[in-house]
Order: C-alpha cells, then structure tokens, then sequence
C-alpha cells in the first residue's frame, strides 16, 4: 500500500516526540506542584451530607492554626455513598486520611478497612489519656465502640423525635405534643375526625432507624448479644411486634397514619396534610424552608412508663492515614473539631447535638442557642436516652438491614400479619448474622 | 551472478511488506488497549469475581465455585428481580418502539413549522433531565398525600392510592417514568428517520392514489426499518439501565422487591451488601442473557429489515 511506504523508522520516531514531549512536561508538573507545597502535610477528610457552613469554617480555622497542615475535603450525599467510595479507596490502597463514617457502617469498617482506632490515638500525647473520660458521656461514646474498644470518635447526633403541626391540632382541641404512643393514636383519630388529615406519619428511610426507636422504646432489643452466644435479633420479640402492631393499626384499620417513603413523608408533613411525623432534626431544618403553619416538636413519645429509647443517627471520626506523621495531624484535627468551640458552631449550624457533655446547658456555649430555638428542646431532653443505631456484625450483616425494610413495608401496606412477618424476618436476619 | 545491490533490495521489499502488515495493528493498537482496559479485561475479572466469596477489601476470600449462583437460584428476591426484569421489558419494548413512531408521524406535517423547535424541546426534555431532579417532583406527582396525580383523580370522581408503596402500583409508575425519559429520545431517530425518506417516492404514491395508511405501509415502514430495528436492540439492552435509575430514586427497590430488577438487585448485592462475588455472577448471567437476546434479534429479526 502506498501509504505504508512513507513510514519509516526515522518518520515513527520523528513523529512519537511531539506526544512523548508533552507527556514528560506533564509528568512533571506533579513534582513541580510538590515542591512548592514542601513542608506541608495535606489531609485527605471525607464527609457526608453535603457541606455545612460550620464544617468548612472548621477547616479553614484549623488550616489557619495549623499552617503546617492542610485539610481538604470531600463531600458525599450519604453515609451509604460514603461507605460505598471508602470500599472502593480501600480495593484501591487509596484511603482518605480521615472520614466521617455513618454510625450504622461501624462494624462492618472496624472489621474491614484498616484503621488507627481512637483508643491508640490517644497516645500520641500523654495530655490526652483522658480526653474522652473526661469530655463524654459513656452512652455517647458507645457510638464508636465495638466490643468495647473506641474505635471512632463521635461528631454529630441526631435522634428521631416528634414535630407537629400546630395549626392543625388548634383545628382538633389539641393544645400540646403527645407524650406516649397511646396519646399520639388518640391524637392523630382526633385530627382525622376535625380535619380529614392524616394524624401521623413516620419516616420512612432506606433504612430502620426510626422504627428500632419505636421497638425498642417498647422495650424490644434488635440486637441482641449475649457472652458466649451467637448474636440474634430481638424483632419477633413480643415487645417488638406490640409495637409494630400499632403503627400497622393506625395505618390500615383507623387510617389516621400514613404510610410513605422518607421524602414523600417530608413533602406531606410540610405541606400542612398530616398532623404529626416522627423524624430526625435534619428533616426539620427542611420542613421548616417550606411549611406555612407553626411547628411544633416533643420528644419521641415513650411506651407509658418504659424508658425511651432513641438511636444516635450521626457519624463518627475514623483515621485511616497509614503514616505516623498523618495520624498525628489527624487525631489533631480530631480534637479541634470536638472541642467545645467548634461543637458549638456545628450544633448553631446543623442543629445537631454535640458529643460533648455539658456544653447544652453551659451559659457561653449553646444554652444561649437551644434556649432561642425551642423547637430543638426536643432533642435535647432525650439526650440521655441515646442508644447506638444498630450496626449489624458477621460478614452478611450488612444485609440484614434490607430484611427489616422489607418487613416494614410488607406489614404497613398489609402484605403479611405482624407476627408472621416479624418471625420470618428474624429468620431471616440471624441466619444473616451468625454466618 | 547476483548483483550486491538485488540482496539489499529483498531486504527493503521484506521489511516493507512486514511493515505493511503491521501498520494496521498498530492504529488500532490503542483503541484494543482501550477496550481490553475497560471492558474485556474487567469482563474476565468478573467470571472469576464470580466464584468468591469475598467483599474486595478483606484478606479473607474464599473460592466457591458455582456456590454464588446457586445461592441466586435459592433467593426469592432474585427470582422476583427477574420476573420485574421480564415485566419492564414486555411493558417497555413495544412503547419505546411504538409510541415514538406514532408521534413523530403525527408531528410530520408541521416538523417543518416555526414551532418544531418548541415540541422538539418538550418531547426531548425528558431525555436531558438529571434523574434526581425529576425524582423530586415525580415523588411529588406520585405522593398519596396531596399529590397531583390522586388530586386529579379524585377531581373526576375516582379514587387515590399510595402509588409507590403499594405492590400492585409501584411498578407500573417505574414502567410509567421510564416511558416518559425514553419516548423523546426515540421521537427524534424517528424524525429523522422519516425525513430521509425521499420526498419523490411520496409524492409518486400520492400521484397513484395511494393515501396514509398504503403510504405509511409500502413507502416509509419499509425505509425505516433499520431504524427501528435499531431500537428494538439498543431498547432491550438500555431499559434495564433507564429503569436503574427509576427505581433508584423512586423505590429503592421496594415495596419489598416489588420494583426491583436484576441491575438493581446486582447494585444491592456489590454497593449495598458489599457482596462482590454474588453481585458478579449476577453481572455474567446477565451478560449471557443480554447477549443471548441481541443474537436471537439478529437472527430472526433482522431478516425482515429492508436495508434499502
């Protein structure tokens, strides 16, 4: 062919230096950028629910007293998103230097991602052998325990309590929140009987957060790990099907609950359709961009006189940097963002409560903040009933979670009786767990 | 006597004949490194993915053999994905395929008017729409609670449901999403399609007496045959993908695995679970069925396509 013939070797190399040119200049601008970053260590943060202004104005304050070390981060949508990249960083021997890791994903990271626990973080500086003793409360460190060892430090708690329209319950002779299940049936036959409306919604996730509080508040445990015994659910338990049988009863035989998805429950609730919805302080700063009436919130109803008991929705701080020098930089940056300075800022931003002990009702922290918003007293009141979100343990346990989706979805759209479903799914989960 | 010079000319002949058969190789080398990197390689990788059970990251990774599939074979959701598959595909194909057609016949006469650019902007639309955008008001559309799709039936004297949680309905919204994000995309191959039928042949028929129906029928169906053979394979394999995307914002898979089809199930067992090797032997029967249909499309559909 003639073309081939005016291709030669002296052509073919002729021809390669253009390109190979090129690809040697840009594979030096790397080490060009390093050079001119030498003497600063950058760390790699990732975080989930979009960019609060509080957290970038913790970085950028950290960076300022810190110029030897820069924080950058990445911003996730979920904590599901961010488990997903952190599998992806650890295939790859490409891990963050430190994440904001969902509290429901502890135990499958602790058992699978390498990592720098808290505990052994601590000592780095003898002045830090107490830092968390003395600064948190045992329930609250508990968020990033597993089997004992704190393996994460936690940031930020959110747990499921009630908002209320009070337009609504003025129309139904309604004057307060409800305190226990029992006054929120009588509540939302109330508000149907005045209005037409639905009297309650529960949030709905791509998860069991909400319900486990109305399990366990009920005195059921979804998890349930005894010494010495495999680990099994509590869901067929008889608390945890009384439980669920009321919610199952509200919606498909008095009609005054409705069932719906996380977002559709927000959308409903804000535009003024349903009387009361159980969800997390995040849903709240939402609702209130879009809702025309007066919110009300109380505290997650409890079970008469049972204790409630409401999981920690939240993240914890997990070091995942390999390098001594990194580690150190880290649990720093660990700390600055749980002193009391900085918690204060997130909390004034998100809502959210703080890790820390003492700061809720301390005059310079946040007692000025909570004090001016009321609608969070809610949250506040039941911080001493957090328990942790369950975190699923075994190599399948992951999937468990997907078994009590299921089963909420079949009981609230009346696929299959309570009992029957409850024990099929418990089935089902310990199988999951004890594999 | 052989001259000095006729060796040296052997040579040069030899090597550029050598070089000449290897030239082509070498153009193409990149794109086969391309397409070895990111789809023959990772297709290997995924058959023995497949005989695991492992989650990517642990040191612990056990070889099972054809335990993955079996384990498919037993779980119900599985079987339920399937028959979703099944259902979105019967539902969808003839849609996607057919609606479009009907359409862009019907906007044939005015494609030429100054509002084309306006119904081809609506009808496509869809097409361009971030997913999670139009989540948010299908969820909207779809919400049992004031939503406008139950407002609009109660105005006419009918009544609401709780369309996405309700076993019975959440699909059929799926099937319903998925239509409206393909038909626009189809609609404008089929404009096309039809504008490149010559005009000359019209007008002969017209001519003849042939009306709508005789012209559609012996003039323009057979001229847009390549097109919509064309559909009907690229439909089979992208529905899947489109309903991924539905399902994903509007279902989660649910109501109990009632929306879910075998691309979710695969994205629940690999990103949900961390299940890699369930997830891959989920991807390779995939693969061997979608592969499996297109064959068959080939063989016995596209001898009914009149290529011109």
């Amino acid at each position: 062919m003639a073309y081939a013939q005016h291709v030669t070797r002296r052509s073919l190399l002729k021809n390669s230096l253009v390109p190979v040119a090129t690809g040697a200049a840009a594979a030096a601008m790397p080490w060009t950028a390093k050079a001119e970053q030498q003497g600063s260590m950058t760390l790699q943060y990732w975080q989930a629910y979009g960019e609060y202004p509080a957290i970038a104005e913790m970085r950028t304050r950290f960076n300022e007293a810190n110029p030897s070390i820069r924080v950058e981060a990445s911003v996730y949508n979920d904590y599901l998103e961010l488990a997903q990249a952190l599998q992806s960083a650890a295939a790859a021997n490409n891990l963050p230097d430190l994440a904001g890791v969902g509290y429901t994903f502890i135990r499958y990271v602790v058992a699978n991602v390498p990592h720098l626990t808290t505990q052994d973080a601590l000592a780095f500086n003898d002045e830090d052998a107490n830092y968390l003793t003395d600064g948190f409360a045992p329930n609250i460190l508990a968020l990033g325990q597993v089997d004992g060892v704190q393996h994460g430090m936690p940031l930020v708690i959110g747990t499921p309590y009630l908002f209320y329209n009070a337009d609504l319950f003025a129309r139904s002779g309604l004057d307060r929140g409800p305190q226990t299940w029992d006054e929120v049936r009588e509540f939302a036959r109330a508000i149907k009987d005045a209005t037409g409306q639905y009297g309650l919604g529960i949030s709905a996730p791509a998860d069991f957060w909400t319900h486990q509080a109305l399990v366990e508040s009920n005195g059921a445990q979804l998890l349930i790990s005894e010494t010495g015994q495999p680990p099994r659910t509590g869901i067929d338990s008889p608390e945890a099907i009384e439980a669920l049988q009321l919610h199952v009863d509200m919606t498909l035989k008095e009609e005054t609950a409705v069932h719906l998805d996380f977002r559709q429950g927000e959308q409903a609730f804000a535009s003024g359709q349903v009387g009361m919805h159980v969800a997390s302080g995040g849903s709240l700063q939402t609702i209130q961009l879009t809702a025309a009436f007066e919110i009300g919130t109380t505290p997650f109803p409890t079970f008469g006189d049972k204790p409630r008991r409401v999981p920690a929705g939240g993240n914890n701080l997990f070091i995942f940097a390999t390098d001594e020098e990194q580690q150190r930089a880290a649990w720093e940056f660990i700390k600055f963002c749980t002193s009391p300075d900085m918690l204060t800022l997130l909390s004034e931003d998100t809502g959210y409560i703080p890790p820390r002990r003492g700061l809720i009702d301390d005059p310079n922290y946040l007692k000025p903040f909570f004090d001016a918003n009321p609608l969070y007293a809610a949250e506040v009141l039941q911080v001493p009933d957090t328990v942790p979100w369950v975190s699923w343990p075994g190599k399948r346990g992951l999937e468990a979670e997907q078994v009590l989706l299921d089963l909420r979805d079949r009981i609230l759209v009346g696929s299959q009786d309570v009992p029957g479903a409850a024990r099929d799914a418990a089935k089902r989960v310990n199988e999951l767990i004890q594999e | 006597m052989e001259y000095v010079g006729a060796a040296d000319s052997r040579r040069s002949a030899r090597f550029r004949a050598s070089w000449e058969s290897v030239t082509p190789y070498l153009f193409v080398s990149p794109v086969l490194g391309l397409m070895l990197t990111f789809i023959y390689w990772p297709l290997a990788y995924s058959v023995f993915l497949s005989t695991l059970e492992w989650n990517f990251i642990s040191p612990d990774r056990e070889f099972v053999g054809l335990d993955n599939f079996r384990r498919l074979l037993d779980d119900d959701r599985f079987g339920q994905a399937i028959r979703n598959t099944g259902v979105y595909l019967l539902a969808l194909v003839p849609i996607v395929v057919l609606l479009p057609l009907g359409l862009a016949l019907l906007l044939g006469p005015i494609r030429r008017s100054r509002f084309q650019t306006v119904y081809r902007v609506a009808l496509f639309s869809p097409t361009v729409v971030a997913f999670p955008v139009a989540a948010v008001v299908w969820l909207w559309i779809f919400n049992p609670v004031g939503g406008v799709l139950n407002q609009l039936l109660e105005a006419i004297g009918g009544s609401g449901a709780n369309w996405l949680a309700d076993p019975k309905t959440a699909l059929w919204c799926v099937v319903g999403v998925c239509a409206w994000r393909l038909v626009g995309y189809n609609l404008l191959l089929y404009l096309a399609a039809l504008e490149g039928v010559p005009v000359e042949y019209i007008e002969a028929a017209a001519i003849d007496g042939a009306g709508s129906w005789a012209t559609f029928r012996d003039i323009r169906w057979p001229l847009i045959q390549p097109t919509v053979f064309f559909m009907v394979v690229t439909a089979v394999i992208f529905i899947s993908d489109t309903a991924f995307g539905a399902i994903y914002v509007l279902t989660d898979g649910g109501p109990f695995g009632q929306t879910t089809n075998a691309l979710y199930y695969l994205y629940e067992r690999g990103f949900r679970f961390f299940q890699i090797g369930e997830a891959s032997a989920v991807s390779v029967l995939i693969f061997v069925a979608v592969t499996a249909i297109t064959w068959l499309q080939f063989r016995l559909l596209e001898r009914h396509v009149h290529y011109g």
